[in-house]
C-alpha cells in the first residue's frame, strides 16, 4: 500500500464513509467530494454523466511513462511483432514539447481527447466511431472496416490501426487486425466503476470524474483553477483537460 | 437435366417409357444411399466447466443457445458496446470462460484446434464466425491484483493534494500540429507559444 492509499483510508476511516453510501462532504472551504456509486452491470449507461480527466504535468514526473506501462497492461497493445515503429499501435504517447525562445520544454500524455464533439465520429462511415452517452469516444470494432479515415481525422493522432493478427489478446480489450483503436478510457472498468488504469497509475497527478455533476472533484478542480484543452481553437470541447501546459 | 439426358438419347417424345422409370428409380436409390452416409448426430463436444444441476436446465440450455446463439451474441455485443451493459448472460466472455479450459493437454486450446468448443460445431457445418480476430479464444485470468486497491471512483481524497498545486493552469494552449512521428517520445516544436 503506497502513501496516498494509506492516505486515502485514513482520511475515508476519519470522516466515517462506508463504502457505497452516498455522501457530500466538505474537505475545503469551496471543495466538496461526493462518492459516485458505481453503475449496476445491468443498467444503461447515461447521458447525465460525462467521464473527464485532469492531468497535471507539472506532478507527472516521468512525462506520463508509468500511464503508458498501465494502459499497455490493461489493454494489451504495443506488442506487434510484424510491425514497424509507426505501425504499432498507440493509444497514449509521451509528447515532448519544446519552446523555441526559451528551450523551455515538458512532456505529456497524449491520448484520445473524449471530444464533446469528435472529428472521428463525424467521418466514419459506417458509424464504428462513436461516442457513448456518457461522453467516451471508442470504436466499435464490429462494425469498423478499418478505412483509418477517423485516424486522418483527429487532430491528436490518437488513434491506430491493428496492421497484423494477433492472437492472445486481453478478455476485455478485444483487438484485431484491419480495425483501429484508441484510448477508450478503460471503458471496461469505468463501467465497473474504476477508475482507468492510468488514473490508478498516477493517482497523485491525473483526476477521473463526472464532468456534469459540479460537485464531482475533478468539475471542483476544474471550476476553481481551469484546465487546459490541447487544440482549444479547434472547439470540440475535450473531456481531457490539463495542467500545466 | 432430363431434358438433356433426352437430348443426348435421341428424341425425348420417343423414348421408351421403361427407360424414364428405371432413371427415376436409379436416382431415388441414388438419393437414399447418400442420405443414409450422413451422420445426423452433431459432433462431441467438450465438456464444460459449470455443469447445470438437472437435465431439464440442460436441454433447455443446449437447445437454446445451439439455435440461437448468433442472435444472441450479436444483441448482447451492441448492449454493451452502446449501453455499457456488461452483465454475464450472453456474453461471449462468459462463454469461453465456462467452455474452453484453460488449457487442454498441456497447451492453450486455439479457436483453430478441432478440439475447441466453438470450432467443433463451426468445422462439422463449415461455419466460419471472426469472432476471435478480435476476442481471445481461452480464458484468461486478469492480473487482479492492480485492481485490489481499486475501490469505486476512490479519487475524492486525492482533491486536497490536488489542489495545492504550486502552479496553476495557464490558458495557452499546445500547437500539436507538427507530430511528424509515431515514436514513444514525439518533439513537438512550439511556433510562438509566448505570443499566443
Amino acid at each position: 500500500m503506497n502513501n496516498i492509499d494509506s492516505y486515502r483510508r485514513r482520511f475515508l476511516s476519519g470522516i466515517g464513509v462506508v463504502a457505497g453510501a452516498t455522501a457530500a462532504v466538505s474537505i475545503a472551504p469551496g471543495v466538496f467530494l461526493r462518492d459516485v456509486q458505481a453503475k449496476p452491470a445491468d443498467q444503461p449507461i447515461s447521458s447525465k454523466v460525462r467521464w473527464g480527466m485532469l492531468i497535471d504535468i507539472n506532478k507527472l514526473e516521468d512525462g506520463g511513462d508509468a500511464c503508458i506501462a498501465a494502459c499497455k497492461k490493461e489493454h494489451g497493445w504495443g506488442e506487434e511483432e510484424h510491425s514497424n515503429d509507426e505501425q504499432k499501435a498507440q493509444w497514449i504517447r509521451k509528447v515532448k514539447v519544446t519552446e523555441k525562445l526559451t528551450g523551455h520544454s515538458f512532456s505529456l500524455p497524449v491520448m484520445c481527447q473524449h471530444c464533446e464533439t469528435p472529428p472521428c465520429v463525424d467521418v466514419c462511415p459506417t458509424g464504428a466511431s462513436m461516442k457513448r452517452a456518457d461522453g467516451i469516444v471508442q470504436v466499435n470494432k464490429h462494425i469498423c472496416i478499418g478505412c483509418r479515415y477517423c485516424m486522418m481525422a483527429c487532430p491528436y493522432k490518437a488513434r491506430s490501426f491493428v496492421h497484423e493478427t494477433l492472437i492472445d489478446q486481453l478478455p476485455d480489450t478485444p483487438r484485431g487486425k484491419g480495425t483501429v483503436e484508441s484510448c477508450n478510457m478503460c471503458v471496461n472498468r469505468v463501467d465497473e466503476g474504476k477508475n482507468p488504469a492510468c488514473v490508478d497509475a498516477a493517482p497523485h497527478a491525473l483526476l477521473f470524474g463526472d464532468l456534469n455533476d459540479p460537485e464531482s472533484p475533478i468539475s471542483q478542480a476544474l471550476k476553481k483553477y481551469g484546465g487546459s484543452q490541447i487544440r482549444a481553437d479547434l472547439g470540440l470541447n475535450t473531456g481531457v483537460r490539463y495542467w500545466g501546459i | 437435366m432430363f431434358s438433356t439426358l433426352f437430348k443426348i438419347s435421341g428424341n425425348s417424345r420417343r423414348s421408351p417409357k421403361w427407360f424414364t422409370v428405371s432413371l427415376a428409380m436409379l436416382m431415388l436409390v441414388a438419393l437414399g444411399s447418400g442420405l443414409s452416409g450422413c451422420d445426423s448426430e452433431p459432433p462431441k463436444l467438450m465438456k464444460a466447466v459449470k455443469q447445470f444441476k438437472t437435465d431439464k436446465e440442460l436441454e433447455e440450455h443446449m437447445s437454446h443457445i445451439r439455435k440461437d446463439h448468433m442472435e444472441l451474441l450479436r444483441h448482447k455485443r451492441d448492449k454493451t458496446m452502446y449501453l455499457g451493459i456488461r452483465t454475464k448472460t450472453n456474453s461471449l466472455k462468459a462463454c469461453i470462460n465456462c467452455h474452453v479450459p484453460e488449457q487442454h493437454n498441456g497447451k492453450i486450446l486455439r479457436h483453430t484446434d478441432p478440439e475447441h468448443f466453438c470450432a467443433t460445431c463451426h468445422n462439422y457445418v463449415s461455419a466460419d464466425p471472426d469472432c476471435f480476430q478480435c476476442h481471445v479464444d481461452h480464458p484468461v485470468k486478469q492480473d487482479v491484483a492492480k485492481h485490489s486497491e481499486t475501490d469505486s471512483f476512490t479519487h475524492k481524497p486525492e482533491v486536497a493534494t490536488f489542489n495545492t498545486v504550486e502552479s496553476q493552469a495557464s490558458e495557452k494552449s499546445v500547437a500539436l500540429a507538427d507530430v511528424s512521428t509515431k515514436s514513444a517520445e514525439s518533439e513537438v516544436v512550439t511556433g510562438e507559444t509566448s505570443s499566443e
